[in-house]
């Protein structure tokens, strides 16, 4: 289903019929010839497409376009936000509170 | 009339309000009966912020991660913008407002925060969401055994419920009857269009004749409605008969 807004998702739930879709995750891989970054949010790992590079285990969030490439999902980044020193477990447990309130 | 924290998804299923007399500030009434005239939100920034070339007006497009919204400055406030780009995360506070039928945001205040604000920004929604439920569910059960405004109101107040959810109850059943008169009006004028483009399409100088309009649109309208519409067109000034029965776009 295509929106106009960002949805947020765990990393394993992604997939390519989404328009754009938004998560935080550590920096766990680094490929500096391609400025491809491995994302990990503890529920999978995933590829995002990067204009600059970013240090590992930097926390990021991603917002972006997911597409398949080799059989492979890969996120081409519209927007990586630099969420260093961002309390992932508390975010976590207000997105769960939310989805139990909102849905 | 202070700000309140609320996701854009919730203002987004929320009716907005244009109150009458030209200092009343307009409102979005949450189908959980709140009243939100000042919205306080933490969202990214998704596009560059635009600005006119006198520096005028702005916009820009802001994402909660719930929702998105045109957000717009206005003279003073457009350099909130200047100090903003792609991808920054921001506070801001805004009044509510409407263009075609699209809510938008009237920006009065912007600011950079760190990642942890999404966070707070987002349990004190939930909060709020979670206490006006429970508030508006008990109002709800007390508007409908009193079957009285007043009575309710009176209630609600012995009961520690703020009375004035039991008139936001009866705002929004009329909100809601508005939106489905605006529909069927909307349905109305969808087929007086479709009604001039058949005419366009089948007239070779001398009009159209009803029947032939009848049965174009057979699929879609009944016969009654079509004849109405037609009616409708014609009293508009639209439409003009030049022999009984046929029916020419008037130019």
């Amino acid at each position: 289903m295509k929106h106009n807004y960002s949805i947020e998702k765990e990393i394993h739930e992604i997939k390519c019929d989404e328009s754009i879709v938004s998560f935080v995750g550590v920096v766990v891989s680094i490929d500096p010839s391609t400025y491809m970054l491995i994302v990990d949010d503890g529920t999978g790992a995933i590829g995002v497409s990067a204009d600059k590079l970013y240090d590992m285990e930097q926390v990021l969030r991603v917002i972006g376009i997911p597409y398949k490439e080799g059989g492979q999902i890969i996120v081409d980044s519209e927007i990586i936000q630099d969420f260093s020193d961002f309390n992932l477990e508390l975010f976590k447990k207000i997105q769960k509170i939310e989805k139990e309130v909102y849905t | 009339m202070p700000s309140s924290r609320l996701s854009l998804a919730e203002i987004h299923k929320g009716y907005f309000v244009k109150p009458e007399g030209d200092f009343a500030t307009n409102y979005v009434i949450t189908q959980e009966g709140l009243k939100i005239y000042r919205l306080k939100g933490v969202a990214t920034i998704m596009a560059e912020p635009r600005l006119s070339e006198d520096g005028t007006f702005g916009s820009v497009l802001l994402d909660d991660g719930t929702q998105s919204i045109i957000s717009l400055a206005f003279r003073e406030n457009t350099k909130l913008l200047m100090s903003i780009k792609k991808g920054d995360l921001v506070q801001f506070i805004a009044k509510l407002s409407e263009w075609q039928g699209k809510k938008q945001l009237n920006l009065e205040a912007l600011s950079l925060v760190p990642p942890n604000m999404m966070t707070l920004h987002r349990a004190e929604s939930i909060l709020t969401t979670i206490r006006q439920r429970k508030q508006f569910k008990i109002a709800q059960k007390i508007y409908d055994e009193e079957k009285n405004v007043r009575k309710a109101m009176d209630r609600a107040k012995k009961e520690g419920i703020n009375p004035d959810l039991i008139d936001a109850i009866e705002e929004i059943n009329y909100l809601i009857e508005f939106a489905e008169e605006n529909r069927i009006f909307d349905s109305d004028t969808n087929l007086e269009s479709k009604i001039i483009e058949v005419i366009e399409k089948l007239d070779e100088g001398d009009g159209v004749v009803l029947d032939l309009i009848l049965y174009e649109l057979k699929d879609e309208h009944l016969a009654d409605d079509v004849d109405n519409a037609i009616r409708e067109l014609l009293s508009k000034g639209e439409l003009y008969e030049p022999r009984v029965n046929y029916f020419k776009r008037t130019i």
